[in-house]
């Protein structure tokens, strides 16, 4: 077993503990957040304590997928395409955190759970597409060049959306709320709650990095079982 | 939707997606264990039938 495989179940214990910690503290000792905040939910609003940290991190995945995809088209390399289909699927996963979670909090705050003029909004969504698509795409096509080569181009064409998701709600704010960190003279936040939020990021980024051995791992294991089922037939 | 309701529905789904992905990629993992070694169990027993069949041409 490598070092990487044995540093799996410590990298999935710690992130977890470090994620009931933020639970914990977003459930318990931030603060209620009354209407003089601007919230009309005061209690709904702890859904961003974990909200915004699984939208950062699945942009992690989507980058994944984006490395991934570029070093099997550029450079054919196996563990690129298992890095790639890796950032799809817990790019998915963690995507599927971030319009869970909004939506919900979207229904109790603004009174609707999507507001399709906001453009922020609908290039997540998109996004989230993107790597459905792969990850769906990976697991239900026959494993050639040609399939891994489209997969790929919608993994690194798709990760273009990244940026424009990020810069949205600078450039043309509507419903989802604007930038709390390198936003400008509006921006800004305090300091509790983005300790909380720092938590619970770093907690999800160290959860996501055993998940992505674990997957690698898994991909692995299934091109084994594959060689040797074909070694058998043949 | 309702404040609390809200919170609680969020954390529960959330909560139940993380633990979903992992008790799905753990049980994942334990059937291909299962089917590594099967294959390896039969490419062995492949691997033995053949050098005794060529001990017998011999």
């Amino acid at each position: 077993m490598s070092a990487a495989d044995r540093a799996i179940p410590w990298l999935l214990g710690i992130g977890s503990l470090g994620l009931l910690v933020t639970v914990y503290l977003a459930l318990v000792e931030a603060p209620a957040m009354g209407e003089n905040a601007g919230f009309t939910a005061p209690e709904a609003y702890r859904i961003l304590f974990i909200h915004v940290p699984f939208a950062w991190v699945s942009f992690t995945g989507f980058a994944l997928l984006f490395g991934g995809s570029l070093a099997w088209y550029l450079r054919r390399s196996e563990a690129g395409w298992r890095l790639g289909v890796t950032g799809a699927r817990l790019g998915l996963l963690y995507s599927l955190g971030v319009l869970i979670s909004g939506p919900i909090w979207g229904a109790a705050e603004w009174g609707t759970p999507w507001d399709f003029s906001d453009v922020r909004l609908n290039t997540f969504a998109v996004l989230a597409g993107v790597a459905l698509f792969v990850a769906l795409g990976e697991r239900n096509s026959e494993d050639t060049a040609e399939i891994r080569d489209s997969l790929s181009a919608v993994g690194i064409f798709g990760f273009g959306l990244v940026p424009l998701t990020y810069m949205a709600t600078r450039w043309w704010q509507e419903r989802h709320p604007g930038p709390v960190l390198g936003g400008g003279e509006d921006s800004g936040i305090d300091p509790f709650i983005l300790q909380i939020w720092l938590i619970g990021a770093a907690s999800m980024q160290i959860l996501f990095i055993g998940q992505t051995l674990m997957t690698m791992r898994l991909l692995r294991m299934e091109n084994e079982v594959e060689k040797m089922l074909t070694m058998l037939e043949a | 939707m309702d404040d609390m309701l809200a919170l609680a529905l969020a954390y529960g789904l959330l909560i139940g997606l993380l633990l979903g992905h992992s008790i799905l990629t753990a049980l994942r993992m334990k059937d291909l264990d299962a089917r590594l070694e099967a294959a390896v169990e039969s490419m062995e027993s492949a691997s033995k039938v053949r050098e005794g069949s060529d001990l017998s041409e011999e």
